[in-house]
């Protein structure tokens, strides 16, 4: 070949493979969504369908985009799962049981997320423990106090409306929660993206010292970012409670994986190579919709999880083949 | 004097020797990088029970040597490898190393936090038993042995960080010792083992390498440090720009001052009165004291619009001054900004303060490598981009395509990743960075390493540049003519210490590479 055929094929290559990059996700989904209203006319590509996968997402997109800003910052919040169980179940008991005001319940709550993200971020940053050890543990202390506060059972009884109508209250079909997720979506894409925060957060995963020689706060920085996370998780506990009506001790962890799931397949579309919230949201349905969709067309319940994990590992190994592929240029 | 001369003495000895004891002899090697001949038909002989000096100034090519050696790096071309007298066909380094060669590099590979025993099973493995469990009287036994042998007393199960710099040195050394057979045709190489230790403790490393040689391994021993080249070796293979200027000179013909001669190519000039600083505007930042890691009791002044140099060899302590001037590194002793003190340990009050550094790891603390050109630029005064909480991210742009422009950065794409310019380009974005902040001082470590010849241009000419518009700016670097080049006062450290001060008339770039090795030379 010559030099210049291969300047040629190479000049709209990269541009491909760019858009494919940029958008190969989000087309996945549309395709997948198509196919599958195409299998089941009848039940997938309805109203109800949407509502449906739209209101047993919010929370979850909630939660995943909580965790997009200690990812970004280069740290694991392994408790984010916990903390989301620790604060529905607290909602659950401090209003139904002790029966405080739900403008007292919220406050409180979120204020607990809010130091369970502290105490992430000062173990991290401050006495240096490893983010995913520390995280796990305050996440392991959590998981025991939930079922301290609730004496291991689902608490349902007491819990106030106006708490419940936070969540439930419908606006064109949708409930709140749906709305409190757009809103995060705005909010966190701003921030991240538009930001002085945001760019310092991708900064410092991206070369730490050199935020430090920038004169920058690294330490208080990469502390927000937990507490950040840990506020995001409790807001979600918070609408948890308000949406299912009940705490359930066992419920949190479930949210853990595919909240990670997402913000790693997230990373290698959109804004490829980095944790971005839009990114975050077009994986998030996409496994939504296929999990969704194969159960429809008859999967067992637990293609779920199965589903999530591959889509973990899919989206970790990309991101690990363009890095190689990047060290090699 | 001519350096011919020499290299036609040095071959004329090695000739002479007879060819009994031969352990390695490699003739013809020659390595390429990029087109630039780092190693131009080197040869080298090494004989069992000798020690062989290996030395060159910095960019001689002997890291390059060492590297090929060991396999690291692919040579281009070779016209002869021996091994215990047997020639080698197509001679893989790789492979001939991992039997032959035993390497000590300078951070020796040790793990502090682990004893005496599981550094040396790092390598060595255990020994083990039948059933494959670990055999601890024979690990015992080893390891008294090797302990022995270089003169250890230690228990082996203590932690190694309860050794001192210099018996961890030896553990090194005697661990590489056990890692080759042993039998003709191996070789110890020592990759400055001594540039670490401080003074007092550098005889009892020496000490081991005698008995090493003297039990029948092959040393070659690579050093700045002329004195101890003299006083260990029997023999010294000079390197200068690639090609081998003596070859296994016997040392009892050679004094100091004709290594550095060999080393050079030149006769060594010595300015014995140096002109202390007079009449200087008032400086700008004033150090006293300077204290840290590897550097002690530094004093300086620097005035406005003034470019200083620091420099010395390799690990001289010459970064590490760098680093406490900036903050990165906890120091004691007092930096005064135009008279108020900066406080240490912080490189947020030192931007603050208008001090400002480029490191010379420059993908790891200079920069966001897989962030755009323009994310890398904006960082330290991202504010000025900011109006109601966003940032304007077409001012941020354009700010960058300007910068890149004046500097000539290419391809002047604001929003191309970092990590995919080339090494002259990024060190303009990094300066750029700085630059635009207009600093009051401007510390630059290494300032054109991994820079190409054409970018290295423009690098002395942003940093001019500075200069004349007020940054007082210190360029620390390890080539004499770099410094020689920009500076217009040249601080030459050894050993963590200010050991001369170079301006005016007797600042030239062999002036300070004469500074630079006057330390090392032996007083006769």
């Amino acid at each position: 070949m010559t030099e210049a055929t291969t300047s040629k094929t190479r000049s709209w290559l990269p541009t491909l493979t760019g858009s494919v990059d940029k958008w190969g996700a989000l087309a996945v989904l549309i395709l997948i969504a198509v196919v599958f209203s195409v299998l089941r006319p009848a039940t997938f590509p309805t109203f109800q369908n949407l509502t449906t996968i739209l209101s047993t997402q919010a929370i979850l997109a909630i939660l995943a985009i909580g965790l997009l800003v200690p990812l970004a910052s280069g740290e694991f919040d392994l408790s984010i799962g916990f903390n989301l169980g620790f604060c529905a179940m607290l909602t659950a008991v401090l209003s139904g049981q002790f029966g405080l005001p739900t403008a007292a319940t919220i406050p409180i709550v979120l204020l607990v997320g809010v130091a369970v993200g502290l105490l992430n971020g000062i173990a991290v940053v401050r006495i240096k423990i490893n983010a995913f050890i520390a995280t796990l543990g305050v996440g392991t202390i959590l998981s025991g106090l939930t079922i301290w506060v609730s004496n291991g059972n689902v608490v349902f009884q007491g819990i106030p409306k106006d708490l419940l109508a936070l969540g439930r209250t419908q606006l064109i079909g949708l409930p709140l929660t749906v709305f409190y997720m757009i809103f995060v979506i705005l909010v966190f894409w701003f921030v991240l993206e538009q930001t002085p925060y945001g760019r310092y957060i991708h900064a410092i995963g991206a070369g730490r010292e050199t935020v430090r020689l920038a004169g920058l706060p690294t330490d208080r920085l990469r502390i927000s970012a937990f507490v950040v996370s840990g506020f995001m998780a409790s807001v979600a506990g918070v609408l948890q409670t308000a949406m299912v009506g009940s705490a359930n001790p066992n419920a949190g962890p479930d949210f853990l994986l595919p909240a990670f799931a997402a913000a790693f397949l997230g990373a290698t579309t959109i804004r490829p190579g980095r944790f971005n919230v839009l990114g975050t949201i077009v994986a998030l349905f996409l496994l939504a919709i296929g999990i969704a969709g194969l159960q429809q067309l008859g999967a067992p319940f637990w293609v779920a999880p199965v589903f999530n994990g591959a889509a973990l590992l899919v989206a970790v190994g990309l991101a690990a083949g363009r890095r190689s592929q990047a060290a090699r240029d | 004097m001519s350096p011919d001369r020499i290299s036609e003495k040095g071959h004329a000895v090695s000739a002479s020797s007879s060819i009994d004891g031969e352990a390695v002899h490699v003739h013809g090697l020659t390595k390429r990088f990029s087109g630039v001949t780092v190693l131009d038909g080197v040869k080298l002989t090494l004989r069992s029970g000798e020690v062989h000096g290996l030395i060159g100034a910095n960019g001689s090519g002997k890291s390059t040597l060492i590297k090929t050696l060991s396999g690291f790096y692919r040579y281009d071309a070779v016209d002869e490898v021996r091994i215990g007298g047997v020639p080698q066909v197509h001679p893989d380094f790789r492979a001939l190393s991992k039997r032959h060669f035993a390497f000590v590099h300078q951070d020796r590979c040790l793990i502090p936090a682990l004893s005496i025993a599981e550094n040396c099973a790092l390598t060595m493995g255990y020994p083990t038993n039948a059933i494959g469990q670990i055999d601890r009287a024979a690990e015992r036994a080893r390891l008294d042995a090797l302990l022995d042998s270089v003169g250890i007393s230690a228990d082996p199960y203590q932690p190694l960080s309860e050794l001192g710099p210099a018996q961890a040195t030896l553990l090194a050394i005697g661990r590489a010792v056990r890692s080759v057979s042993g039998g003709a045709g191996s070789i110890l190489v020592l990759d400055e083992p001594t540039t670490a230790l401080p003074a007092s403790e550098v005889g009892l490393v020496l000490k081991a390498i005698r008995r090493i040689a003297s039990d029948g391994s092959g040393v070659l021993f690579v050093s700045h440090r002329l004195e101890e080249i003299l006083e260990v070796c029997d023999v010294v293979t000079v390197l200068r720009d690639g090609k081998v200027v003596a070859s296994a000179t016997p040392t009892a013909e050679l004094d100091g001052n004709r290594l550095v001669e060999l080393m050079l190519g030149r006769t060594l000039v010595r300015n014995s009165h140096r002109k202390e600083a007079s009449n200087r505007d008032v400086p700008v930042m004033v150090a006293r004291a300077l204290t840290g890691p590897r550097v002690t009791n530094v004093d300086f002044e620097i005035a406005p619009g003034e470019i200083i140099g620091i420099t010395g060899l390799v690990g001289c302590g010459k970064s590490e001054l760098g680093r406490l001037i900036v903050g990165r590194q906890a120091r004691s002793g007092e930096v005064r900004i135009a008279g108020s003190v900066l406080s240490p340990n912080s490189p947020h009050a030192a931007v603050r303060a208008g001090v400002v550094y480029v490191p010379a790891d420059r993908l790891l603390a200079g920069s966001l490598p897989d962030m755009t050109a323009t994310e890398n630029l904006s960082l330290p005064n991202l504010k000025a981009f900011t109006r109601w909480g966003r940032i304007n991210h077409m001012t941020e742009r354009t700010e960058t395509a300007n910068w890149m422009g004046q500097t000539g950065t290419v391809p002047a794409n604001p929003a191309q990743i970092f990590r995919n310019f080339s090494g002259g380009n990024q060190q303009k974005i990094v300066l750029s960075k700085w630059l635009r902040l207009d600093p009051r001082v401007l510390v630059i470590d290494e300032p054109t390493q991994g820079v190409d010849v054409g970018a290295k241009e423009d690098v002395y000419r942003l940093i001019r540049e500075a200069a004349d518009r007020g940054t007082a700016t210190i360029v620390i670097s390890s080539e004499p003519e770099e410094v020689a080049r920009v500076a217009s006062r040249v601080f030459v450290i050894d050993r963590g210490t200010v050991v001369a001060v170079l301006e005016g008339d007797e600042l030239n770039s062999d002036a300070v590479s004469d500074a630079i090795f006057a330390g090392k030379r032996v007083s006769s």
